[in-house]
């Protein structure tokens, strides 16, 4: 089995004073199928990538790509591309000059900068300044920006937030296209809805825990919907 | 690192930021320094030498050692911003070794900050020669000194950048940078100047530093008129090289320490 663009995380425990914000995580995301990480707000999703990606310091476990810690990556902006933030733009600088500056940082030509406008659909709006943009035209810029150096897993946290049906619409497509190619595709959401329509594989987590990891199929394959599913796991817990 | 140097200058470029610095070094440099000169020295309260003397001189080009806030600040810039913009996460994400963020943004804005030091000198001297023509006093100070003066200036300025990106990564936001430098620089340093027996480290400050390396201080000299325990400032080489520990040190935290926090 290769584990070139599997993500994995054990015993993956985080805590800020006394609060767990996650304890005792262990998962793993396989390439070519798009992973919804599912919880309510406040569950440790954010926490929990952000520890994968080495942003933050996990106070006990490990988190691992292609077995290796974010930071120990040869390329790291080569092997995952990430979007954590909802707007991590200056006002100021145009959407084509911000795709400049990241690709400057891992040695991108202007080919390539080119190519992930026109792949994210952005060739009418790329030269203005991100101050003027709306929810859908920045969240196109940020994965605009993770997909600089064509990663092969990506890693997304709430990516459908503000999107209208039709940038939702865009987005699963986008994702559903990713993961066709062989990518590893990691999407955390708490709008249980949305996510049913978009991913192939659960991981549930509530309170930092983990609730249930599978396939879609094996939460609602008794015609339920992910949140009744989800409902039935958590009343479970409570 | 020369990828994350060239990403810093398009960063420092891409924004409407820099096209400030030019004008601000002409104001700090130029403006000041031709008033003062059109103004003369000895009209100054308390009268000094006029720019017949090369104490005057002295004086006049030494006001814009005054303004080294102004490129330290824009040194903090580069890290506040970041953290202000959230583009932190992207920088991080792409260059999650974080001493390498911060190596290239000083080495930049060193360049930068040398950049700025030299229009602001340049302009300084513009201001002075022409103040003086303008005034029909002759400068008592040879090309040789001014320009070394300047120089020294210059040098200071490309410090204080320095130690601006230290200080802006130690805060991470601009508005308590603005509040730490300018509490300090003009506040805090002064009064320790003014206290018998604390004046003793004064010369080892920033800002005693600065003044030997800029060979002039209007603190000190204040200082002198109060107290007489007022201490000598070091000689001029080893002001510069108090100053540039300064910034490293302030590289030496910011990297060692909060560049290890959490970015959330």
């Amino acid at each position: 089995m290769t584990m070139t663009n599997q993500v994995m995380v054990q015993g993956l425990t985080r805590r800020f004073g006394q609060v767990a914000a996650v304890t005792d995580l262990s998962f793993t995301v396989e390439p070519g199928a798009v992973t919804g990480f599912l919880g309510p707000n406040g569950a440790g999703k954010t926490t929990t990538l952000r520890m994968l990606l080495g942003l933050v310091r996990p106070t006990s476990g490990t988190a691992t790509i292609g077995g290796r810690r974010y930071a120990d990556l040869p390329h790291p902006a080569r092997t995952v591309g990430a979007v954590l933030d909802a707007s991590s733009f200056h006002p100021g600088r145009s959407a084509r000059n911000h795709l400049r500056v990241y690709g400057d940082m891992i040695g991108c030509s202007e080919r390539r900068i080119d190519e992930v406008v026109d792949l994210l659909g952005m060739p009418e709006f790329a030269d203005r300044p991100v101050r003027g943009f709306s929810t859908g035209m920045r969240q196109r810029l940020n994965l605009a920006t993770a997909m600089l150096g064509d990663p092969p897993v990506l890693v997304l946290d709430e990516p459908s937030n503000g999107l209208d049906p039709e940038g939702i619409a865009w987005l699963r497509r986008f994702l559903r296209a990713m993961a066709a190619e062989g990518r590893t595709v990691l999407v955390s959401s708490h709008v249980l809805s949305e996510a049913e329509q978009m991913v192939d594989q659960v991981l549930v987590i509530r309170r930092g825990r983990l609730m249930s990891a599978g396939p879609l199929a094996g939460l609602t394959g008794d015609g339920s919907t992910l949140e009744q599913a989800f409902l039935r796991l958590t009343e479970g817990a409570a | 690192m020369r990828r994350l140097v060239k990403a810093e200058f398009r960063r420092l470029f891409t924004t409407a930021l820099w096209r400030w610095g030019p004008l601000a070094a002409v104001v700090c440099g130029g403006v000041l320094v031709g008033l003062a000169t059109l103004v003369g020295p000895e009209n100054f309260e308390p009268s000094m030498p006029g720019v017949r003397t090369e104490e005057g001189v002295r004086t006049v080009l030494s006001l814009t050692g005054l303004t080294v806030i102004v490129p330290a600040l824009f040194g903090a810039t580069a890290v506040t911003s970041e953290y202000r913009h959230k583009t932190i996460t992207f920088t991080f994400l792409f260059a999650p070794r974080r001493q390498t963020v911060l190596a290239a943004k000083l080495l930049t804005y060193a360049v930068a900050g040398a950049a700025y030091g030299l229009v602001v000198t340049t302009s300084a001297a513009v201001g002075l020669y022409g103040g003086a023509a303008l005034r029909g006093v002759s400068v008592g100070a040879g090309p040789g000194t001014v320009a070394e003066l300047l120089l020294r200036l210059a040098a200071a300025m490309t410090v204080y950048t320095m130690l601006g990106v230290g200080i802006g990564a130690l805060l991470r936001n601009q508005t308590a940078a603005l509040a730490a430098l300018g509490l300090y620089l003009y506040m805090v340093e002064h009064a320790l100047a003014l206290i018998p027996g604390v004046n003793l480290i004064y010369p080892y400050l920033p800002g005693g530093a600065t003044a030997a390396l800029t060979n002039f201080n209007l603190i000190t000299q204040a200082a002198e008129e109060i107290s007489v325990s007022s201490a000598q400032l070091l000689p001029p080489v080893l002001g510069a090289l108090v100053l540039a520990a300064y910034a490293v040190t302030a590289t030496a935290l910011a990297i060692g320490v909060p560049m290890r926090r959490d970015v959330t």
